[in-house]
């Protein structure tokens, strides 16, 4: 973004508004070239509800989930863990449109979904010291500390359900469960628009050859759909298109 | 609380039921006041246009979805479980907001067939009565193929739907639906052409022997079109974010940019948003007015001379049951109907082929862009020999692959990890699926009640849901997965999964099926047996109607949406049948 914005011409708060700040940081001042601006280390996002400690553990586990590889970035990154913390401190993540009524009873039967009194991000604090035990008793480490291989080993446990790690009785959510759970943000990380602080660069989009807003090549899908030419997006997908005015 | 000044008519709920009823009747004069528990919306389609391309947000979190935190649903699998709420969306998802779940439809818009309408008659008719399941309780609608034709024409032409006639006044047409029911004219537009999967589709269906047809849809495929009320819609995009999500130029037919427009030009049509109807209060022969929760939470009471509960079926039902306004259904004792008959829809059966160099631009695409056959539908094959009753319709669609939602690995491939993610790349694009959507008939254990345990945010008890798959249907879905699969060979993808399908030990209402539940206050030629006559007015209470999927006795292979306008049309002429009489109209 920051080599298509005429640099010259923008102040700094006007790049605030419009969302650019930390690519352009280094165009803004009009001297270093895009390349080693991007070198250039960024001040990582503020944390809004996991731990130090917790993030680095949401982001071993995604980059197991999604690895990082000469195919491309992986969620590391992408920054699938700023968006899982962002998601776990926002409304899904505090529970808004859960039905948290009692009374609660562990189903009879399959079919009932989650049946427990927490909220995702609940959930999140109570399991992940349960994740890091498990590694370090059974496979004798901390899990970010282990090697990849040894990490797939600890989530493939997980969701075979074989990791003696539930909370709240053995059946009532389950390491499937929270396997499933994870995965899903995880996905959403890498493939949701990057304004929810993932799929950074559009990394996700790029790699499967999503290409983002429809709208980038002026609504021109009806030209397509119907034949078997390629679309000529050429791994350049776009954002949804951003209200610059109402932006900040 | 306070009385508010009384209207001619009351609509609870301003979606498609709400929004049709309204519109005609203003146009015929009526002062009509629409309640709506959620927004009135005020977008207009341009605002979609901002950010509507979020998956995230309106495809998972579920922006335009009722919000389960307020009021949800028990299930309970059979009448000995207690009953436990979803505690989140899952098997199923309806709207609030001005439009309700007209918005975030996909736009498949059929008709059901001759047959479908008296279920039991024929099935009795071609196969006897032992055939029937004991517990099965399919009932015949109290209306014909034939009564309803003009009204689902009416329907059609309102909202521009596009697709091929099979069957023009009893003529079959080749290359539309030919077991359909008779037209009395084309449809309104013309169908889309084929896509890359569709074409695929179609040359392997026609090999079979079967009969390949073009999906009725929503989504305007033509230029433009102007409708019988003056509405002009524009083409579709194919922007792919279709179904759970508004549309951005107004081509997906829409309440709120049809028939919503057409009331509110006569100057008659009033809304209330934020306004929460919970009972028709009533002397037992009549209501006399409705009551409702204002945005403070604050009981209003609103009178009118004729009350419509247009709500999706979970309400309609509810607030029967809270108003204490016709016969709750009594399983045990087979009395009632209030409740009754509660369906939904059986999914599973389906076919997936992935293939090592095609790419098919899945992410374009819209909701109802669809080639089928109804080969396997209903009756339309002999189920003598198959110990099983109904079918399905078979499709293979093009509704735009968001990404989160649409990754499609083969069998055998890791949940995650570096093989996952290579498959993830390979087949995200180079994936096409056949898929089933089945019959789900009636049962005497499957019906609607007030929850005992578990309140809404305003204190009153949820719906419980008694629901499960039975023999039937998973006989009628492995014969199904079998009948995919052969197409799916025929077309030879280069890996294929399907085989005969199964569905899961119980009915889970926590992984997305299907938004097309039915039943609760069905509609009949008997007061004993069902809610409502075939103007759905109320047997009970001449000036309350009671309208939508909850009208339906069972319900058929297909979506709902066709059917519930054709009934909504059919209400709003009985309405202006009832001021004139006064009386019940059957």
């Amino acid at each position: 973004m920051s080599d298509e914005v005429p640099s010259k011409q923008l102040s700094r708060r006007k790049l605030l508004q419009i969302g650019a700040v930390s690519m352009a940081g280094a165009a803004v001042a009009g001297r270093l070239p895009a390349a080693e601006a991007k070198e250039k280390p960024t001040k990582p996002p503020p944390l809004r509800f996991l731990t130090k400690w917790e993030f680095a553990l949401v982001v071993a586990m995604a980059e197991t989930i999604w690895p990082s590889d000469e195919l491309g970035p992986g969620a590391r990154e992408t920054g699938v863990g700023y968006y899982i913390d962002g998601q776990l401190a926002g409304g899904w993540g505090q529970g808004h449109r859960f039905y948290l009524n009692g009374p609660f009873f562990t189903p009879a039967d399959s079919g009932h979904g989650f049946q427990i009194p927490m909220t995702p991000s609940d959930i999140y604090r109570a399991f992940l010291p349960s994740v890091d035990q498990y590694a370090r008793t059974k496979y004798g480490g901390q899990y970010t500390g282990l090697d990849a291989a040894t990490q797939a080993k600890v989530m493939t446990d997980l969701r075979a359900g074989t990791a003696s790690v539930a909370l709240a009785g053995s059946t009532a959510f389950t390491s499937t469960d929270f396997f499933n759970l994870f995965r899903q943000n995880v996905l959403e990380g890498m493939l949701a628009d990057p304004s929810y602080g993932g799929n950074k660069n559009m990394a996700g989009w790029r790699y499967v050859g999503f290409p983002g807003n429809p709208m980038r090549g002026g609504a021109d899908y009806a030209k397509w759909i119907f034949n078997s030419k390629p679309y000529p997006f050429q791994y350049k997908p776009a954002p949804m298109p951003q209200d610059v005015k109402g932006a900040m | 609380m306070a009385v508010q000044k009384k209207v001619d008519v009351v609509v609870v709920g301003i979606g498609w039921v709400g929004g049709i009823i309204a519109a005609e009747l203003t146009k015929a004069g009526l002062e009509v006041l629409g309640l709506e528990r959620g927004h009135l919306r005020g977008r207009n389609t341009g605002d979609w246009m901002e950010n509507k391309f979020d998956e995230l947000r309106y495809a998972i979190r579920g922006e335009l979805f009722q919000n389960t935190a307020n009021e949800t649903w028990t299930l309970r699998h059979n009448l000995s479980e207690t009953a436990l709420p979803m505690r989140q969306l899952g098997s199923f998802l309806p709207g609030t907001g001005l439009g309700g779940a007209g918005v975030h439809w996909n736009g498949q818009t059929w008709r059901f067939h001759p047959r479908d309408f008296t279920m039991r008659t024929s099935t009795v008719d071609r196969y006897g009565s032992a055939f029937i399941p004991k517990e099965m309780s399919i009932q015949d609608w109290g209306i014909t193929y034939d009564q309803l034709e003009p009204y689902y024409d009416k329907f059609e032409y309102m909202a521009g739907i596009a697709g091929k006639a099979g069957n023009l006044n009893g003529q079959k047409i080749p290359g539309g639906n030919v077991f359909e029911g008779p037209r009395s004219r084309e449809f309104p537009v013309k169908p889309p052409p084929d896509t890359p999967t569709a074409a695929l589709f179609r040359k392997a269906a026609t090999d079979l022997g079967y009969h390949p047809f073009p999906g009725p849809t929503a989504n305007l495929p033509a230029v433009e079109y102007k409708n019988p009320d003056g509405i002009t819609r524009g083409q579709c995009n194919y922007c792919g974010f279709c179904e759970r999500f508004g549309c951005e130029v107004g081509a997906k037919a829409d309440p709120t940019v049809t028939v919503i427009p057409v009331a509110l030009k006569t100057g008659r049509f009033k809304m209330r948003g934020y306004s929460h109807v919970f009972a028709i209060r009533n002397d037992g022969k009549n209501g006399q007015s409705v009551l409702y929760y204002d945005a403070a939470g604050i009981v209003q009471e609103q009178p009118a001379d004729v009350i419509v509960l247009a709500a999706y079926v979970f309400n309609n039902v509810r607030t029967l049951l809270l108003s204490k306004l016709g016969k709750p259904y009594d399983p045990v004792a087979g009395t009632g109907s209030v409740g009754k008959n509660y369906c939904y829809q059986t999914g599973g059966g389906g076919a997936s082929g992935w293939f090592k160099s095609k790419k098919f631009k899945r992410y374009m695409g819209a909701g109802a862009l669809a080639i089928g056959i109804d080969d396997f539908n209903a009756d339309n094959f002999d189920h003598a020999a198959l110990g099983f009753i109904g079918g399905g319709s078979v499709t293979s669609g093009q509704s735009g692959a968001r990404p989160i939602s649409s990754l499609s690995v083969p069998p055998g491939t890791p949940a995650f990890g570096r093989d996952w993610k290579v498959a993830v790349r390979d087949y995200y694009d180079s994936v096409m699926g056949i898929g089933f959507q089945g019959e789900s008939p009636a049962y005497t254990t499957h019906f609607l009640d007030l929850d005992p345990n578990y309140r809404d945010s305003f204190g009153n008890p949820l719906i419980r849901i008694a629901f499960d798959w039975e023999p039937n249907e998973r006989k009628m879905i492995a014969y199904a997965g079998t009948k995919t699969l052969e197409l799916m060979k025929a077309i030879n993808p280069d890996i294929i999964a399907g085989g005969p399908g199964s569905l899961p030990a119980h009915y889970d209402s926590s992984v997305y099926q299907s938004t097309h539940n039915t039943g609760g206050a069905i509609m009949g030629a008997d007061p004993a047996t069902s809610v409502v006559n075939n103007y759905l007015q109320m047997w009970d209470a001449p000036n309350v109607f009671v309208v939508g999927a909850c009208n339906f006795p069972q319900n058929a292979g297909f979506n709902p949406t066709g059917t519930v306008g054709a009934l909504a049309y059919r209400a709003a002429e009985g309405i202006l049948k009832y001021r004139k009489t006064g009386k019940a109209l059957v």
